[in-house]
């Protein structure tokens, strides 16, 4: 039962589509992962699925609900969580702050939850009151990921989360996902670094000029020549 | 009843030529100047000031007390505004962001008021000059002969300024103002620097505040701060922007509707309360109307894309029979002949064959690049790039996202300079000169974001390229205008061959902005060929166009490099390459991978596992203690 | 050396008023990025509101209170009428500033058909100027001083501790992934103006009790001086606005105190203008509402 599925999505900025007929589907404890060459549009993918740009065709269905133009606001109170690429913390506010403001929309039990959350990114626990933008590059994104999680989504989109980081931080952020995974989310992640993806995603989705090229399971496409053939260019 | 036309009319022209000189700075050179009352008062006193003769009443003082001719003092007391505003300007404008800076002229603005209402030896205070005699010396006229003395005089004034306008507005001056206004980064990458142009103009709408000055106190013969507080600047911007900002007819319309119409029209509504509620009531209209014009229509009544005062009449020959073979001429220039691709290509096609493996390199290098680098504060985007380009040769740059490759690209066309390293452009260094020399140099580019000047006509854009032009600077526009007629008319033919040949034709006179994502990236090719450049850097040129036009691009760019000029192109697109590209160099983590033709560099094992992206590697250690065990 | 400390005391009382009215503009560009030219003018409507309350017998307080309500729905209208169908469409920065310019035309002049340009008579009479320590100040001076600190105060510990304050500071600092977190950041957008306006209210009271005069320019002279301070700060950092406010108010006091009085506005300008020129980024590196 596909908790977060997108089809026939067409967006773009402004002028032409970047994205044309694509679709993409998350499963519940599962994770699929978003590849391509430069220019794909995955993280254009990323930003209409999480309601940040206008999708001009096509719908997006969070756990069977149709959530297509839905505010950013509005999603995260249906259960999608959202991680942007670039600026992924709020970086003048402290680490407490930040996952205060990730449980925004909690109704009670605030504090309960940030324990939870904390529990399983030790990495985190303990300078709550550091601001966000002290922490290394590999910390944010830690943050950035226990943000999200405060609400228990059913579904979160995942834009390059290790975009920037060193190899070692990389492969611990991954883990981290894997972990995430394991408590029933539906994931949706965009990769620029498709071997380490490739290795913790169950599902694969392979864009390439704003289209589907590939999709398929993961143990399946990880040894096809055409991937690297399609990623190069 | 004829006074009161009369009255109407002077001060209807004197309004104008105050809104026309606002114009020129806001509307022309994109210039928010919320002083500009001030410099029309600085006018009005100093054509005072000049002409009053010494001060005979005791307790009224004021400075110079000459007795200039009129002529002489309206003349004096432009100069003064003139030269007040270029000293405001050079000393505000090239600092702080655009609103910031409005703010900053108001507080000018303020100081001066201040100065002449406090310091009595300057202008009298705050009681100010009375008596200003009048232009036709002592001679006795009647109230209304005078004011038709004063309106002829004004109306002169206006007509010589419309001209003016006018003048400025049809020469490569004024296209480059508004080249400035529009767009400054894409100005200075085509080798003009922006500052020169926007002093000028502002410099000039100050003195057409400063004869505006003096004409009016010539014609109520007194003056005082009470008279320019700061509230009518923004009346004048007002009207500037609903008749229409960079148009002079709209900025007579502005002055003589919004201004006089209104203030003629309060005239007649019945008074309430007491006699400033009418005023009031107007100030509010206006506010309304400026609200609802910046928010539906915000060009203005009369817009600036109204003055089309070119037609381009020049067609490109009409397009030949469907040929989607590329053609270029025996001599290599571009053809003019070439047809734009008819739409029965549109269809999908393949590309032709890929190039066959570029011939052994000749000696000729055009570029090279020596151990270049540079970092973004912590972050290094080019470390030690190294490669080389020959002349006439079309040379793609490749690499998975971060590579560097766009920094490169930034600092070979001048707007970064490399932290260590040389460039060297025909064996000269070239590192850090900045896009002006650089563009003059022969480098020219395209964006990755194609950037084009929006309210301007697409073969404005192009022409703003092309180098040397006359009538660039101020007087030669003005008064020169033998020079640059003939230069105008040969650039236009060359702007339309080179849009006709991109495919442009039925697009010229449109604004660039309405034109889609293909067809600007068409549009800045044509542009960076207007330039004649030696190097042309391109930027993900086919990114989001159609395959159809991607094809047209492919075929434009290798006659280009046919007609001899050197291309770089970042791309990602690998057809695209392989039609295009003689070979290409692959860059990963701001080095160079390797360098070779495409289809080796594709089966390169490194490329391959660059593009791929590289595996947690190290084995993973104990878990590092929180904070601070970062990377 | 008396005479500079009684003119340093009178600059904080100015520095007190300006500092209410710099951050309540630092708090709306926080989130909305633009100067609000109304603003003067906002205050001077704050002003009138509470001074007809007052006319009519209400509580002087309760009056100024009145005044803040007021201002605070003249904000939120603003926003919603004319700033925000601009910002949406992501004009830029001089276009917003031009509509601020429409708007206080509108206002400036609504205020001189509602209630005449003829200036009134606003003051508190609570008692002579007395002399404590080194400075000479009325008891409306302490009061003003005092409750500026209040709330700057209370705007603080909003901001830091509560939901909401939180809410403002995540928008300000991140917009987009303040709505993946659940904010709606059009309603946060909104009730910041309110809360601005608030603050702009009591400024506009504050400062016409310095002049004891009302009229409806009152606010617009003084918007200058409250930018400068903004920009002096660091804008969009409140703490900046409000050593921004201090530096104003106090060299306002002091250059008229030793110089011509008629020039002091002039000076405070002055510098402003220069310390701007060489240090656009303000005096406080520090970003982000909290310090």
């Amino acid at each position: 039962m596909t908790v977060l599925r997108a089809e026939g999505i067409s967006a773009g900025y402004d002028g032409p589509p970047v994205l044309d007929d694509v679709a993409v589907a998350a499963e519940p404890g599962q994770t699929t992962v978003i590849l391509g060459p430069n220019g794909a549009g995955k993280s254009t993918l990323a930003k209409a699925i999480a309601g940040l740009l206008r999708i001009r065709a096509g719908r997006v269905l969070l756990a069977g609900a149709d959530v297509t133009g839905l505010a950013p606001h509005k999603l995260v109170r249906r259960g999608l969580g959202y991680l942007p690429q670039l600026a992924s913390v709020f970086d003048h506010m402290s680490v407490l702050e930040n996952l205060e403001m990730g449980g925004y929309t909690l109704k009670g039990g605030l504090h309960r939850r940030i324990a939870q959350v904390l529990e399983l990114f030790p990495d985190l626990g303990t300078d709550n009151g550091k601001k966000a933008g002290a922490l290394s590059g590999g910390q944010q994104r830690m943050l950035a990921l226990a943000r999200l999680l405060m609400t228990e989504p059913v579904a979160a989109v995942l834009d390059e989360p290790t975009a920037g980081l060193s190899p070692l931080y990389a492969g611990r952020v991954w883990d981290q996902i894997d972990r995430v995974r394991e408590t029933g989310v539906g994931l949706l992640v965009v990769e620029q670094n498709a071997t380490l993806a490739m290795e913790h995603a169950d599902s694969v989705c392979l864009l390439a000029q704003g289209r589907n090229v590939l999709s398929g399971k993961a143990e399946e496409l990880r040894e096809r020549a055409e991937v690297a053939r399609i990623l190069v260019g | 009843m004829l006074y009161f036309l009369t009255d109407l009319l002077v001060l209807g022209c004197i309004n104008s030529i105050m809104v026309v000189g606002l114009n020129l700075q806001y509307g022309y050179g994109g210039l928010l100047n919320f002083a500009y009352y001030i410099y029309v008062a600085l006018g009005a006193y100093i054509a005072a000031v000049t002409t009053m003769g010494p001060s005979t009443t005791p307790g009224i003082s004021y400075a110079l007390g000459w007795t200039l001719p009129w002529w002489a003092g309206l003349i004096i007391g432009g100069l003064v505004s003139a030269a007040f505003g270029t000293l405001v300007f050079l000393l505000t404008v090239r600092r702080l962001r655009s609103d910031y800076l409005a703010i900053v002229t108001v507080a000018v603005a303020f100081i001066v008021w201040n100065l002449i209402d406090t310091y009595q030896p300057l202008f009298d205070g705050d009681t100010g000059l009375f008596n200003v005699p009048q232009i036709t010396g002592s001679a006795n006229i009647s109230t209304e002969g005078y004011s038709a003395i004063i309106l002829a005089v004004s109306a002169v004034c206006l007509t010589v300024f419309v001209w003016l306008s006018r003048r400025i507005f049809r020469s490569p001056f004024g296209r480059l103002l508004r080249s400035i206004r529009e767009d400054e980064q894409v100005t200075t990458a085509f080798g003009r620097a922006s500052w020169q142009p926007q002093i000028a103009v502002f410099t000039i709408g100050s003195f057409l505040a400063g004869i505006a000055g003096g004409l009016l106190i010539f014609y109520i013969s007194a003056w005082s701060p009470s008279a320019f507080l700061p509230l009518e600047s923004f009346i004048l911007l007002a009207a500037l922007i609903v008749g229409g900002s960079g148009n002079y007819w709209g900025s007579l319309l502005g002055a003589f509707v919004l201004i006089e119409g209104l203030g003629e029209i309060s005239r007649y509504v019945p008074s309430f309360g007491n006699g400033a509620d009418v005023g009031a009531l107007r100030q509010v209209v206006i506010g309304l109307v400026l609200i609802l014009m910046l928010r539906y229509r915000p060009e203005g009544i009369i817009p600036e894309r109204w003055l089309k005062w070119y037609r381009t009449r020049e067609q490109p020959p009409a397009p030949a029979a469907a040929a989607a073979t590329a053609s270029s001429g025996p001599d290599g220039e571009p053809s003019a002949a070439a047809p734009p691709l008819p739409a029965a290509a549109r269809a999908a096609a393949p590309f032709p064959e890929p190039r066959a493996a570029a011939a052994a390199p000749d000696g000729d290098v055009l570029l090279d690049i020596r151990g270049v680098a540079y970092s973004y504060g912590g972050a290094r985007a080019v470390a030690d790039c190294s490669f080389s380009i020959g002349r006439g040769t079309v040379t793609g740059l490749i690499g998975p996202n971060g590579a560097g490759k766009s920094t490169l690209v930034e600092i070979l066309s001048g707007r970064l300079a490399p932290q260590s390293g040389e460039v060297l452009l025909d064996g000269r260094s070239v590192g850090g000169l900045g896009p002006v020399v650089l563009s003059r140099l022969g480098v020219a580019r395209t964006f990755q974001t194609a950037r084009v000047l929006p309210r301007l006509p697409v073969i404005e854009n192009v022409m703003i390229a092309a180098p040397a032009q006359r009538g660039e600077g101020p007087l030669a526009a003005v008064l020169w205008q033998r020079g640059w007629r003939d230069q105008e008319a040969a650039l236009r033919k060359e702007a339309v061959e080179l849009l006709g040949w991109l495919g442009l034709s039925s697009h010229l006179d449109r604004p660039a902005g309405s034109l889609s994502g293909g067809q600007r990236r068409l549009m800045e090719i044509a542009r960076a060929l207007m330039a004649r450049p030696r190097l042309l850097l391109m930027d993900e040129p086919t990114a989001g166009v159609y395959p159809e036009t991607s094809q047209l691009i492919a075929r434009r760019v290798r006659e280009i490099a046919e007609a001899g000029v050197t291309v770089l192109l970042i791309a990602h697109n690998m057809a695209f390459l392989s039609w295009v590209a003689d070979d290409v160099v692959v860059m990963a983590e701001g080095r160079v991978l390797t360098r070779g033709p495409l289809e080796q560099a594709r089966e390169h094992k490194d490329v391959i596992a660059a593009y791929l992206g590289v595996a947690a590697g190290e084995p993973r250690g104990p878990r590092a203690s929180s904070v601070g065990g970062g990377e | 050396m008396s005479h500079l400390l009684q003119a340093i005391g009178f600059g904080v009382v100015t520095a007190s008023i300006v500092a209410l009215a710099a951050v309540a503009v630092s708090l709306q560009i926080s989130v909305t990025n633009f100067f609000n030219f109304a603003f003067g003018d906002f205050m001077s409507f704050g002003a009138y509101v509470a001074w007809t309350a007052n006319r009519e017998g209400v509580n002087f307080f309760l009056s100024v209170l009145l005044g803040g309500i007021a201002v605070g729905l003249l904000g939120m209208l603003a926003n919603h009428l004319v700033f925000r169908p601009f910002m949406r469409r992501r004009v830029r920065p001089v276009t917003l500033l031009i509509a601020g310019v429409g708007v206080s035309f509108v206002v400036q002049d609504a205020l001189i058909l509602i209630w005449s340009p003829a200036p009134r008579r606003f003051s508190l009479n609570l008692g002579q100027a007395m002399h404590l320590g080194p400075f000479l100040l009325t008891p409306g001076d302490l009061i003003m001083i005092g409750a500026s600190a209040v709330l700057l105060l209370l705007l603080h510990l909003m901001l830091t501790y509560t939901k909401f304050g939180k809410a403002i500071r995540a928008t300000s600092n991140n917009i987009d992934l303040a709505q993946s977190c659940g904010i709606d950041s059009d309603r946060v957008i909104s009730l910041t103006w309110f809360i601005a306006g608030l603050l702009t209210a009591v400024a506009g009271v504050g400062l016409v009790l310095q002049e004891s005069t009302l009229s409806p320019t009152t606010g617009f002279t003084e918007l200058f001086i409250i930018f400068g301070a903004v920009i002096l700060g660091g804008i969009g950092r409140p703490y900046g606005a409000m050593l921004g406010a201090l530096i104003v108010g106090v060299l306002t006091e002091v250059s008229g105190a030793y110089l011509n009085a008629a020039y002091k506005t002039s000076i405070a300008f002055g510098v402003v203008v220069v310390l701007l020129l060489f240090r656009p980024q303000g005096l406080i590196k520090a970003r982000g509402l909290i310090s």
